[in-house]
């Protein structure tokens, strides 16, 4: 797969302040990148370096080999950013404000007619199309402003808190969207504190604080990154404690107990996880479920030891 | 409202806000039949005499709503669109997009003011029919003081685009430079009777247009050479003001803008002090001998543009330094050869200014001594400025402080004296008097008498201090960046994993 955004040693300072602390990574078609990280972590800031709305200190951002700073003009139309506060001209109404959008990006007659069309109707705001922006709400807004990132079709889209201000129904839908982006080849990357949701559609994580990137992994190695190893858990019938006879499974460690269930850590894959079974029936012991467990991404982020930027 | 094509997005998307050519329209034409109305009812009026002479007067006064309306409704209309485009954060999503920048400078300086110049041009079609209907004279000259104005109020639009674009806190720095422009306007009224600025530029050339057209002064010549003025600025502020869309993060000016500023400031200057002198000449209009007055314009004017070229070079050090992997060792580039270059230029256009006339060789030299001192004392205190606090703005206001205070000072301690007897009118002025480069200036060129040699030494003085307090505080900037590279590379390089390439994960 193509590689569509490259990020290379950036770093952005404020005088004393380091904002993006020497962040690197690249993503190809169809890769979806959740930052997350605490208020003032600078994931606003490395988005704006991406959108080519900040110079960096040091470092260059590169979409489809083309840098967003000196070659510019190449790179225009191709990222799409949508900020946390929504921008738009508020005494338009939402089809004039994104025929405003597609004529900025050069787009117009029928094909501006029919993007709008489409990413109203995907956006749910096909019955307010002639209503004025400063009649809708927050959430409306925010839709407002998704549709006005996607209208020029852009490679790379950058999505600042997307989900900010919207209702549950939005969210999902939002979700869809997103992944929508990522099925055709897109670049997405998203800042969020909906930690759930990120963890629903992303493909890969990072996790930052104070301008550096603590963990950057693909999404179902998240939780077990580094170790090789994992949690089962499975229920055992029958009377008595069952620790002693898991303990002699070789390769079983911090065995424990939680419930009514045993917790049993091993190495982790769907191979490994069927020879942990096998070895617990050949125990003789009456397992009626098992299952690998999953961190969620709310864990590992808490794991990862992240706090609150002073 | 369907959403109309215009060609260019900013047009066209001002329009929409604008409400619509329908609403322009009508406004406009609403304005010409007021205005028309109060028109034929001032002249029906016998105590303003017979028709032909009550319609030439408000034929004058309409030439004055003309300009009022381009100056007024046209700047302050675009000061609120770019505003609104910084607060909503519109501006970044424009900034952005594939449309080139010059195109979007050109919608933000044609845009807002579709209505105003809809307006504009209703209130010329009001003239004409006064001057068609009472026989007032010259069309020609009305239409074309009128595009004359039209084109002078877009080269201070064009500046004011170029003012705002690159801000991140527009409000506070366009009020000021709103205000700024309020003041120079003034100024420039005041200046109609000692013309030496560039006079065809900005509302200066709107302003002499307007009295020109009415006291059938106006030439093809002045009319050309003012249009051509005019242009030129207009494609520089718009140049300019394109670059600063795209790189709002770089200084202003590239040096070699600020360089380029300066020289077609004071060509326009040195065009306009000679071709006044011909246009005015045998003529009543300008009474008084305008030549001094006009030199000392030319000089003021030198104090502030010797300035541009020398900021933008310390600004581009600045980000040099900060970027640098070894700010102690990073070149201090080109900032004293930029200076020395600003002065050249300036000390050429000065001698082109006065080529054709007698001077006396001492009032020349200590001229040029001013210049380079108050050279130095800009690169020392914008040097300063720029290091300690990463903007030049203070710098600005501690040498214009520097330009007022003594001649305040001097001037009240002038009064005092006369008013305790102690003195009379006709004694000289303080020397603190031209311990100021303005005052000393004047005490050159405007007959204000003062000893301006101590003045000169005093501002030699004054220069060294600032040049020594400028690079005290680079040098602490560079101390200071690489303080904070080498506390960087000894820090621990667990602290922080760089995550490797993801791009094959998928």
């Amino acid at each position: 797969m193509s590689v569509l955004l490259e990020a290379n040693d950036i770093r952005v300072e404020f005088d004393k302040l380091i904002a993006v602390d020497d962040v690197s990574f690249s993503m190809s078609s169809g890769d979806l990148l959740g930052l997350i990280g605490p208020n003032g972590a600078g994931k606003t800031t490395l988005l704006r370096v991406l959108a080519g709305l900040q110079s960096p200190t040091s470092g260059s951002a590169k979409i489809m080999g083309n840098d967003v700073l000196e070659e510019s003009h190449r790179v225009r139309g191709q990222v799409g950013f949508a900020p946390d506060s929504p921008p738009a001209y508020e005494e338009m109404t939402v089809e004039q404000f994104l025929y405003f959008i597609a004529d900025l990006n050069g787009i117009r007659g029928s094909e501006a007619h029919e993007r709008i069309d489409h990413w109203l109707d995907q956006v749910w705001l096909d019955d307010k199309r002639k209503e004025k922006v400063s009649s809708l709400s927050r959430g409306m807004r925010q839709r407002v402003t998704i549709a006005q990132t996607l209208v020029p079709s852009p490679a790379v889209v950058l999505l600042d808190e997307p989900s900010s201000g919207l209702d549950p129904a939005g969210r999902i839908q939002l979700r869809q969207v997103i992944a929508s982006l990522a099925a055709q080849g897109k670049a997405v990357i998203v800042s969020s504190h909906i930690l759930a949701d990120l963890e629903e559609f992303c493909t890969h994580i990072a996790i930052i604080e104070r301008g550096g990137i603590l963990r950057y992994s693909h999404v179902d190695d998240l939780s077990h990154e580094g170790t090789g190893r994992c949690n089962y858990k499975m229920k055992i019938i029958g009377d008595g404690d069952h620790t002693q006879e898991l303990a002699t499974i070789d390769g079983a460690s911090h065995i424990h107990m939680r419930g009514s269930e045993y917790i049993v850590q091993y190495d982790m894959g769907e191979l490994e996880a069927a020879q942990l079974l096998r070895q617990i029936v050949e125990r003789r012991l009456a397992v009626i479920s098992f299952a690998m467990i999953k961190e969620s991404l709310e864990e590992v982020y808490l794991k990862t030891g992240v706090r609150q930027v002073d | 409202m369907q959403y109309p094509a215009l060609g260019n997005p900013i047009w066209s998307g001002q329009l929409v806000l604008l409400g619509g050519w329908r609403k322009v329209f009508w406004s406009a034409g609403l304005y010409a039949l007021i205005a028309g109305v109060v028109c034929a009812l001032f002249i029906s009026v016998d105590d303003f005499g017979p028709p032909a002479a009550a319609a030439n007067r408000i034929l004058s006064f309409l030439a004055l709503i003309q300009l009022a309306v381009l100056y007024g409704s046209g700047s302050s209309i675009r000061t609120k669109a770019l505003v609104r485009d910084h607060q909503t954060q519109m501006m970044e999503s424009i900034r952005t997009s594939p449309t080139p920048a010059g195109l979007i400078v050109l919608g933000y300086v044609i845009g807002p003011a579709i209505a105003t110049i809809a307006t504009w041009l209703a209130g010329m079609l009001v003239g004409l029919w006064l001057i068609i209907g009472y026989d007032l004279g010259s069309i020609q000259s009305w239409v074309v003081g009128n595009i004359l104005m039209l084109f002078s109020a877009i080269s201070a639009w064009t500046m004011q685009v170029f003012l705002s674009v690159g801000l991140k806190k527009p409000t506070n720095r366009l009020m000021i430079a709103y205000v700024a422009c309020y003041i120079l306007v003034q100024a420039e009224s005041a200046i109609l009777l000692l013309p030496g600025l560039p006079i065809f530029l900005g509302f200066q050339s709107g302003w002499m247009s307007l009295r020109m057209m009415r006291v059938n002064l106006a030439t093809d010549s002045y009319f050309s050479v003012a249009l051509a003025a005019n242009f030129g600025m207009i494609v520089f502020w718009w140049w300019a003001a394109a670059r600063r869309l795209r790189r709002p993060d770089l200084p202003a000016l590239t040096t070699r803008g600020a360089l380029l500023l300066c020289l077609l400031w004071y060509t326009c200057s040195v065009v306009g002090i000679h071709l006044v002198r011909n246009l005015f000449a045998g003529s009543q209009f300008l009474k008084q001998d305008i030549k001094d007055p006009m030199i000392l314009a030319l000089c003021g004017s030198m104090l502030i543009f010797v300035a541009f070229p020398i900021s933008s070079a310390i600004q581009r050090l600045r980000i040099g330094i900060f970027e640098s992997q070894n700010p102690l060792k990073h070149p201090r580039s080109n900032c004293v050869l930029v200076a020395i270059l600003s002065l050249v230029i300036q000390l050429v256009a000065l001698g082109l200014a006065i080529y054709d006339r007698s001077f006396n060789n001492e009032q020349l030299v200590m001229t040029v001594l001013i210049l380079v001192a108050t050279a130095m004392a800009f690169h020392g205190l914008l040097q300063a400025s720029c290091f300690r606090k990463g903007q030049t703005a203070t710098g600005w206001t501690q040498m214009v402080a520097y330009w007022v205070l003594p001649i305040i000072l001097a001037s009240v301690w002038h009064g005092i004296q006369i008013t305790r007897g102690v003195i009379n009118d006709s004694e000289p002025m303080n020397a603190l008097f031209s311990f100021s480069p303005v005052g000393a200036l004047i005490s050159l060129w405007a007959g204000v008498d003062a000893e301006v040699k101590i003045g000169i030494g005093v501002q030699f003085g004054v220069a060294v201090l600032a040049l020594i307090y400028g690079y005290g505080a680079e040098k602490s900037f560079r101390r200071q960046r690489h303080a904070v590279l080498a506390e960087r590379t000894h820090r621990d390089p667990t602290a922080y994993s760089v995550p490797s390439n993801s791009g094959d994960e998928t």
